[in-house]
């Protein structure tokens, strides 16, 4: 069985990353098709703002948190939606506060408001608690995630961890319960600390991130057990990671990045998909005679020039692709991988995303 | 002389583009040529990797992270050991976690100040990613909701000052000829616009084509299929620009898809962008 049926066949967390500008998004729909055309039943969630996925799937600005089925000829179902940081929070409080009185008092913190707006580390942690809510929902048999574009995409991983080890820091349990005397009397050690946080972010910030610890006061240890189990997920051997990367130099050097990420962070890479792969008109033995026919005149020479130049993207991209490949394979081992062309426009509708998913099954290795 | 012309209409250059069109390749690419038009030049990043960038004696580079921008700060508030001690056992990653955006904020104000200090002749800012330039530059408003006094109000006041000032501070977009990239780049500038009323400097538009012309003369296989791919891709990438705002589709300036990397990739980019910058300005 080849590395892309099987992983789409048996994984139930499907995680790509990769830079932006590679086609990522596209590649997790169109894995999403390849599940369901095999009869399972995916959901494709995406966390990055832009709404790329939605475009490349027609469902254009209707997108939300909620998962919305996609139209597909087949016996499985796709699902798509994306991810809303402050729903998925206030959905999160609503499930652990022990009275809707309690849920009430978080939603009105403004130190909650402003966390669930802003703050890229929220939406990380939202990211992670949002496919922990899908998994476990039975309504999916696969949730793949579209990490958002970044060099720093792999963060979500490590996320929920931050958020635990945030509120177990001395500084939070102490903000948390300062004492009967207040601030003013907190422990003598990490007063200077207190005294720092409050000259640079104000002593209102402080009062505001306090009485948000005060409404939590309980909450933290279920927080903390949610987060765990997510991290736990995201590392066990049901979920499968994929490194989507195109043959621009830029984009190898951050697809060799994500590779050594997940090396580091002790998680193994199912797939490398390289994508956007110059395509082949004719055989390389004919590139030479078209660069030089393209020194003529006339409208054919056009054409040669065309052909020529696509036939030196060819070379450099299997070059430098190759290139990557070894690097992840001294890595890894042997590395599965599989390869889609570049199109001449950009993919924006579900029969592209199907032709792109049989690309992939096609082009895979063996595993 | 023109490029000078355009370096020197505003002090801070703000570069954003998203991942993959080449942002900080564009941002050297342009700290270049304004170093070669005779003007003290301060590269800074924000990105603690950042690429190569050919040298030139009037350009420096400097790296600005929330870290070290809090270290600063707190160091100018006559707290300098401290806070060092404090950098190493993560209280940074607490403190910006306190107040959403104040790791932004550090960032502008470390800018604000090299600004201020008249650090350099022009400051080109190698800036976050398209979607979270919005984030970077709404920083100082979403803080201020919160936090309305103190230091931080000040700073962040300060820092709103200079961003929609035209002439101490303009963003430039990178983007590639492609819709979505063309989409977003329309989206930023919107939301830019609206809530911090920050000028554009000029959209750059990295990795054309060059030109397929139309031909009809019946070509034998796999010139016509060859022909027909790169004529289609050329005509996409032109419907992609066309969609651009009349009144910001101006002042673009584009850069030829080249093969190259690295130092040579930031020469052959400067080479382009040093050729348009008159009729960009």
């Amino acid at each position: 069985m080849n590395a892309v049926d099987s992983m789409c066949s048996q994984a139930q967390v499907i995680v790509t990353c990769g830079t932006g500008g590679v086609g990522k998004t596209s590649i997790a729909a169109a894995l999403g098709t390849h599940a369901a055309r095999a009869g399972r039943r995916v959901v494709v969630i995406t966390i990055d703002p832009a709404r790329r996925l939605a475009d490349a799937i027609g469902l254009g600005g209707q997108l939300g948190n909620e998962p919305q089925r996609v139209s597909l000829d087949s016996t499985g179902e796709l699902w798509v939606c994306m991810l809303d940081v402050r729903e998925t929070f206030d959905n999160l409080v609503r499930d652990i506060s022990p009275s809707p009185q309690r849920t009430e008092e978080v939603m009105n913190n403004s130190f909650y408001r402003s966390l669930s707006k802003s703050l890229s580390g929220t939406r990380d942690y939202m990211a992670a608690e949002r496919l922990h809510e899908l998994q476990t929902d039975g309504r999916f048999d696969l949730v793949i995630v579209d990490t958002p574009p970044s060099r720093n995409a792999l963060d979500f991983l490590e996320s929920p961890e931050r958020l635990a080890r945030f509120l177990k820091h001395p500084i939070v349990r102490l903000l948390a319960a300062p004492g009967r005397g207040g601030l003013r009397f907190a422990n003598a050690a990490l007063t200077p600390v207190l005294k720092i946080i409050s000259s640079v972010v104000g002593s209102d910030a402080l009062t505001g991130v306090a009485s948000f610890l005060k409404v939590i006061d309980g909450m933290e240890d279920e927080f903390s057990r949610r987060a765990l189990a997510v991290a736990a997920t995201l590392r066990s051997n049901a979920t499968s990671f994929v490194v989507v990367t195109a043959p621009a130099p830029d984009a190898l050097v951050e697809a060799d990045h994500f590779v050594s990420e997940l090396k580091r962070l002790g998680i193994a890479l199912r797939l490398i998909v390289t994508n956007r792969m110059p395509p082949r008109f004719g055989d390389t033995s004919s590139a030479a005679e078209h660069a030089s026919a393209s020194a003529n005149s006339g409208d054919i020479s056009v054409a040669h020039h065309v052909l020529a130049e696509l036939w030196e993207d060819v070379e450099q991209a299997e070059r430098d692709v190759n290139d990557f490949l070894r690097r992840s394979s001294a890595l890894f081992g042997s590395v599965s991988t599989a390869s889609a062309t570049e199109l001449a426009t950009d993919i924006h509708d579900m029969r592209s995303i199907g032709l792109l998913a049989e690309q992939l099954a096609g082009s895979a290795t063996e595993q | 002389m023109e490029p000078h012309h355009f370096f020197t209409a505003q002090r801070v250059l703000i570069v954003a583009g998203k991942g993959g069109v080449g942002k900080s390749a564009v941002a050297a690419a342009l700290a270049l040529t304004s170093a070669r038009a005779g003007l003290r030049t301060l590269l800074v990043s924000l990105d603690a990797e950042s690429i190569e960038v050919p040298q030139h004696e009037l350009l420096n580079r400097v790296t600005v992270t929330p870290g070290n921008a809090l270290t600063d700060y707190l160091a100018s508030k006559g707290m300098g050991l401290l806070s060092r001690q404090l950098a190493k056992s993560g209280i940074v990653e607490l403190v910006a976690t306190t107040a959403p955006g104040l790791d932004d904020l550090l960032v502008l104000g470390r800018i604000k100040a090299f600004e201020q200090e008249l650090r350099a002749d022009v400051i080109i800012v190698d800036g976050p990613a398209a979607g979270h330039a919005i984030d970077l530059v709404q920083a100082p408003i979403q803080l201020k909701r919160a936090i309305n006094s103190g230091p931080i109000g000040s700073q962040a006041d300060e820092v709103l000052n200079m961003l929609s000032d035209g002439n101490r501070c303009k963003l430039l977009m990178v983007t590639t000829a492609a819709i979505t990239p063309i989409n977003e780049t329309m989206e930023a500038i919107e939301g830019i616009q609206r809530t911090v009323n920050m000028s554009l400097a000029s959209i750059v538009v990295n990795k054309c084509d060059e030109d397929v012309p139309l031909i009809t003369t019946d070509l034998p296989a796999p010139l016509s299929e060859a022909y027909a791919y790169a004529r289609e891709r050329f005509m996409a990438q032109q419907d992609a620009m066309n969609t651009m705002r009349t009144d910001v589709a101006t002042s673009q300036i584009h850069v030829a898809r080249h093969r190259a990397s690295g130092i040579a990739l930031v020469e052959e980019i400067a080479a382009d962008i040093s050729v348009q910058i008159g009729g960009a300005s």
